[in-house]
């Protein structure tokens, strides 16, 4: 009984390390296949990606103007209302705050570009009155029931409410780098939250390695959070030859992205900080027909010419 | 009207039996507190995308309850043949429709309310403010808009072959009078006679849902509406109940109940 017993339990061993080697050797026979596989069907990308395909990019726009409509407190213009851009009036009124920084590093008071924000934000404001006056007693009474008045979100507790809606379209449509500039400069200007804002771009500008405006955006924050002039000169500079490069033959509607116009601003204004005025005049030279504010510049220009003149000649 | 509350009250008790809305309750809550824990760059205080997504998906849920509900009442009385017993009691046909919508819409009115509680607990803990009064408006509305579908939901089942066609057909409706019934006006003007004629006269005939959806003012803060146009839309959602209503006796009292 014990002999045959012995002999059974024996068999179930000998069964049992079959069992293990023969799941090992399926193991490693399936698991290179399976790698195979799955990086064929999905390669890098996200389970979102996969599933959901190019109407990520359709969500990732849904996203952005959901955060405009936050912007204004939910008062925002249907397809029936004929918005006045696509970019959204929120991206059109942070250029106009960036329009006021051309002259003045960021942070410091300016009162002529603090004038020049507010004539753009008040022309904005007229601009964005799309509902006009109503046209039946239906729609005027109607008026009552939605957000039908102009506001925007001005405390820092509500201005957080655009970042989920920022994030998510930047998580939904990784290669648009406004989603990325966006959040940055809320996260930065508005919430003081530097590391955040520096982390999000530099993710994005490992995704958008082109990106000029992510390049501009991430070399204003070391400027005005970081005080690292130095390397945000850098990557003004690289970013202006990165615009130049991708625009070899400019047209006037290359000029309207304010792009250019920043980076030569900015550039122009830490080159006179360095003492090189003859650069720092030739930039603004170029900067002149692009810039809105042409009295200034020019100010600024005949300041450099008698800051260059009064350099003593070499001997 | 003892008889009309007796009908209501059956129709409150099969409701509650059916684990439809503890179904949609519950999924609504699980998305909404799962929403709730993420953080946005380290930080979680922000409650107005929780707010949205938590009303969108209470609208949607009640939407499917109220058609559901109201679909399937007449319907169902006639193919399980119950209606004959129940018209002999006497019951006359218009107490019937009357006491089956207000079985549909007090229920609803329930779920309504538990949503509610629901949405002002977790917006009132995220963002400390208590705006009941937006709330409460909030929520009537939303009470005389679900009156305002079951009622028309209810006319369609006298209408329309089978329950599943009347529900698909009234959910397609409901959401192109929420997103078009307010723009109706400015479609009209930008085209020929007489179309334009015709689109205007659709547009001063049809129901405006969009009175009842003031999610738009109590996730952005909003102030509250005027408490005289709160009450114009009340009436004014209650006469088109009564418009339905009163379209559903009309067609039900020649209605040959024998299948």
């Amino acid at each position: 009984m014990n002999s045959s017993e012995d002999h059974v339990a024996a068999r179930v061993r000998f069964g049992l390390l079959v069992g293990v080697f023969a799941c090992a050797t399926a193991a490693s026979w399936v698991q290179p296949r399976l790698e195979v596989l799955s990086s064929s069907y999905s390669g890098n990308r996200s389970v979102s990606e996969v599933i959901l395909g190019d109407f990520r990019q359709l969500m990732a726009n849904q996203f952005m103007l959901k955060a405009d409509e936050y912007f204004h407190s939910g008062y925002y213009p249907s397809i029936f209302d004929q918005p006045k851009n696509k970019s959204g009036v929120m991206s059109e009124e942070i250029r106009a705050d960036e329009r006021s920084a051309f002259s003045k590093p960021e942070g410091k008071d300016d009162h002529h570009g603090h004038d020049d924000h507010h004539e753009g934000v008040h022309e904005e404001h007229e601009e964005a009155d799309f509902l006009g006056k109503p046209r039946d007693f239906i729609e005027a009474f109607g008026r009552h029931f939605f957000a039908s008045t102009h506001s925007h979100l001005e405390s820092e507790q509500e201005i957080k409410e655009l970042l989920p809606w920022l994030k998510l379209a930047a998580e939904m449509d990784s290669t648009r780098p406004d989603a990325f500039v966006l959040t940055s400069y809320w996260l930065r200007k508005e919430l003081r939250k530097v590391d955040e804002a520096e982390a999000f771009l530099r993710q994005g500008w490992r995704i958008n390695p082109n990106s000029v405006e992510i390049m501009l955006e991430l070399a204003k924050l070391l400027e005005a959070d970081r005080k690292d002039e130095e390397r945000a000169h850098n990557l003004y500079e690289a970013a202006l030859t990165k615009w130049m490069r991708q625009h070899p033959h400019p047209t006037e509607a290359d000029y309207e992205d304010t792009i250019v116009e920043q980076l030569l601003g900015r550039i122009a204004r830490i080159e006179e900080k360095k003492g090189n005025y003859v650069r720092a005049e030739l930039l603004l030279g170029k900067l002149l027909p692009l810039s809105p504010a042409k009295s200034e510049i020019s100010e600024q220009i005949a300041a450099l010419r008698a800051k260059i003149k009064a350099i003593p000649a070499p001997k | 009207m003892n008889v009309v509350f007796c009908i209501s009250a059956l129709v409150v008790k099969e409701l509650y039996r059916r684990k439809d809305f503890y179904v949609v309750f519950v999924l609504t809550a699980l998305i909404t507190l799962m929403m709730g824990s993420i953080s946005f760059f380290n930080d979680s205080s922000m409650a107005r995308y929780l707010k949205e997504l938590c009303l969108f998906l209470v609208w949607v849920s009640l939407l499917f309850i109220s058609v559901g509900a109201a679909a399937r009442q007449l319907p169902a009385e006639r193919e399980q043949r119950t209606i004959f017993p129940l018209l002999a009691k006497p019951v006359s046909r218009w107490q019937l429709i009357f006491g089956k919508f207000l079985g549909c819409w007090w229920s609803t009115g329930l779920a309504l309310m538990s949503f509610y509680v629901f949405f002002v607990i977790l917006s009132g803990t995220r963002e400390h403010e208590w705006p009941l009064a937006s709330y409460l408006q909030a929520a009537t509305l939303h009470w005389v808009l679900l009156g305002i579908i079951i009622a028309m939901v209810m006319l369609g089942s006298l209408v329309f072959a089978a329950p599943s066609s009347n529900a698909t057909i009234s959910v397609v409706s409901i959401v192109g009078l929420m997103f078009l019934a307010r723009y109706l006006n400015k479609i009209a003007l930008q085209q020929p006679e007489p179309l334009s004629s015709l689109i205007y006269a659709l547009y001063f005939i049809i129901p405006h849902l969009e009175f009842f959806d003031v999610r738009d003012l109590i996730i952005h803060h909003r102030a509250a509406i005027p408490w005289w146009a709160w009450s114009v839309a009340v009436v004014y959602g209650l006469a088109y109940v009564a418009m339905f209503l009163g379209a559903t006796w009309l067609i039900f009292r020649k209605k040959r109940l024998s299948t």
